[in-house]
């Protein structure tokens, strides 16, 4: 690669994840329609980015972060919604507080280690 | 370990549209519900958390009176499977805005693609990139693991989906530790012991494997290090966080197991010499052969050659697979002295994620037998690679993909018209209505009694009321409602079975005030 090919390449990122993420929107909408790709969205929200969060604080690698995800947030968000869910007895208002409150402190957490 | 590149992304990308293709195949023309009874019952346990925004340590209430209820003698309302598998189910119905769609997905999610990315992740990180893609694909056509996802049996899946990571993370605790003691990467530890929780909170036979796995692979690096391969302190944490996840809904899973005790006695010694055996003629006997379920025998010389090439290489990292696979046929034969009866042939579920990766293996070691420079090794990659996918696609992919597209369909599935009146009966009948199906086993030909049987299980679920069609068990005066099916009998033209159901339902209940009529679909109230 070219010194100039380089420059470029630096200022524009590959487009492989952006092409990738239209691609399976695209796919997601076609296979199961606006539901389908809203339940997916939910996904990302509700699960990964919690465990992601939290593999973030571990200093876990990039790929082991990717993949734990996913599995760790469907535990934390359902033990954490079982739990509250015990005190407001609202499933969903104990999801939503389980997310934000992982979400926050990892933020918090992240922030003071800096 | 190795870091993954932009070819990782895309192989991922493209096993996760190629999964979710074949595996949303049953689900794409109808998003309504299928499945055996357990996939009623899980089904509905996550749509009553749903619909009435609540969850507990009980069972709902409507599943009283059924087999799930029975297993806890004298306490009913205890559930057989914890809920936190069934609340992720519940949340994404709830924000995912319809009741069935984004819980399909899931479904299929949690049955399949966790899987399959668990275990391109270990063999990535392991033996590379092309066993890790080619050991994907094998995962995708994995024909026990879809006709069980088809059957119901979706929570034992999702449980062994997580071992690979599991074992994974136990592997780079153990080898941070002893590189250097002082600093071992906890973190590791820390987030096994969390993934071995939910998975033994989702079904406990995924967790069972991945104990023994890492109980004899700890023995192994003991008698190797002459050390212990982990840090009492952080051991000591990790058992700690366990035990908060997993205790408090320890009771009901251990009560579960002792309304099926095993007994200890040797019994059909022989089997030990085989991978398993099943105590009787098994059904579907397709699922019990090494042909049946992986595409024929194609793969068997590749899986004994990825076994001798963990006995070769003998890293830790092969050991560990060793003592995964060592771990699993002890598991498929712990009925041989009392343990599991019954039960213990479900740990063939567990084959996947082990036998793909050693298949994967075995096929690219090809490779190392044949002499040639780095660039054409590159192409005799590429060459192997689209061999293997070809033979998948030829041999693993057809039944699979035939299973997915004849899978439930029609009346085989609740109907939309069964749909309407389940949601007529939610609305309308009081909670602790106990309502007697019609048509009853008893009133079919046999041929038509196992399909009846799961009709009445998702009517049940999906109205969240207590349903049975059994008089023999139950007192006629328990039933408060009745409801008379015709519409199955009628699409199939069965004139001569609708009018002997309706005769059955007059003599059986002469006194009975009509509340609902439609789509050939009758409710009543009983006098």
């Amino acid at each position: 690669m070219s010194l100039v090919e380089e420059d470029l390449s630096r200022r524009f990122p590959t487009p492989v994840p952006v092409i990738i993420s239209a691609v399976m929107a695209v796919f997601l909408l076609w296979l199961f329609g606006w539901y389908g790709l809203l339940g997916f969205v939910v996904l990302l929200l509700l699960y990964v980015m919690p465990g992601y969060t939290l593999l973030d604080l571990l200093k876990l690698s990039r790929s082991e972060k990717a993949f734990l995800a996913f599995p760790l947030g469907l535990l934390l968000v359902s033990l954490g919604t079982f739990w509250l869910n015990l005190v407001i007895g609202s499933m969903r208002w104990s999801a939503v507080i389980t997310v934000v409150m992982i979400m926050t402190a990892g933020i918090l957490l992240k922030t003071v280690r800096r | 370990m190795q870091g993954m590149k932009t070819r990782d992304v895309i192989a991922l990308a493209v096993l996760f549209v190629v999964g979710l293709y074949v595996w949303s195949l049953p689900v794409q023309d109808n998003p309504l519900p299928f499945g055996e009874g357990d996939a009623a019952h899980q089904y509905g346990k996550a749509d009553f958390m749903a619909s009435f925004d609540h969850v507990g340590f009980d069972n709902p209430p409507f599943f009283y009176r059924t087999w799930y209820g029975s297993l806890h003698p004298g306490d009913e309302s205890a559930p057989i499977y914890p809920p936190l598998y069934f609340i992720d189910l519940a949340l994404v119905q709830e924000f995912g805005g319809d009741r069935f769609i984004p819980k399909n997905l899931l479904l299929i999610i949690l049955s399949s693609t966790l899987g399959i990315f668990a275990v391109y992740f270990l063999t990535r990180q392991w033996y590379g990139f092309w066993p890790a893609v080619l050991a994907g694909f094998l995962m995708i056509f994995s024909r026990r693991d879809f006709v069980s996802f088809l059957f119901g049996q979706r929570t034992i899946l999702a449980s062994f989906a997580l071992v690979p990571l599991i074992l994974y993370c136990y592997y780079q605790y153990t080898e941070s530790f002893l590189k250097d003691h002082q600093h071992a990467k906890d973190a590791y530890l820390y987030v096994m012991a969390a993934l071995l929780a939910f998975s033994g909170l989702i079904h406990t036979q995924g967790a069972f494997v991945a104990v023994l796995t890492l109980g004899l692979y700890s023995a192994y690096l003991l008698w190797k290090e002459k050390s212990l391969p982990f840090s009492w302190k952080a051991m000591a944490i990790s058992i700690l966080l366990f035990s908060i996840i997993f205790l408090p809904f320890a009771p009901d899973l251990f009560s579960q197991t002792q309304a099926h005790p095993g007994t200890f006695h040797l019994q059909r010694l022989s089997s030990l010499f085989r991978w398993y055996e099943h105590p009787t003629p098994p059904s579907p006997a397709f699922m019990y052969t090494y042909g049946g379920v992986h595409g024929g025998y194609w793969t068997l010389p590749f899986l004994l050659l990825g076994i001798l090439y963990l006995f070769l290489k003998r890293r830790n990292n092969d050991m560990l697979m060793f003592f995964w696979l060592l771990a699993l046929y002890l598991a498929l034969h712990l009925d041989v002295f009392g343990f599991f009866g019954g039960r213990n042939d479900r740990f063939l579920k567990g084959e996947a994620e082990l036998f793909y990766p050693l298949i994967a293996i075995g096929f690219m070691s090809l490779r190392s037998y044949i002499k040639i420079g780095k660039r054409m090794k590159a192409y005799l990659s590429w060459g192997l690679a689209l061999l293997f996918l070809v033979l998948v696609f030829s041999f693993n992919a057809p039944p699979v993909v035939d299973a997915a597209k004849g899978a439930y369909q029609g009346i085989m599935r609740i109907t939309p018209a069964q749909l309407e009146a389940a949601e007529w009966i939610d609305a309308n009948l009081p909670t602790e209505a106990m309502v007697y199906y019609m048509p009853s086993r008893d009133d079919l030909p046999d041929q038509y009694r196992g399909w009846i049987y799961q009709k009445w299980r998702w009517m049940q679920m999906l109205s969240h009321r207590a349903f049975h069609d059994s008089l023999s068990e139950y007192n006629r005066s328990e039933f408060t409602h009745l409801i008379i099916d015709f519409s199955d009998l009628g699409a199939m033209g069965q004139q001569e079975l609708v009018n002997a159901l309706r005769a059955a339902s007059d003599e059986r209940f002469s006194n009975k005030t009509l509340l609902y009529r439609k789509n050939l679909i009758e409710v009543y109230v009983l006098g």
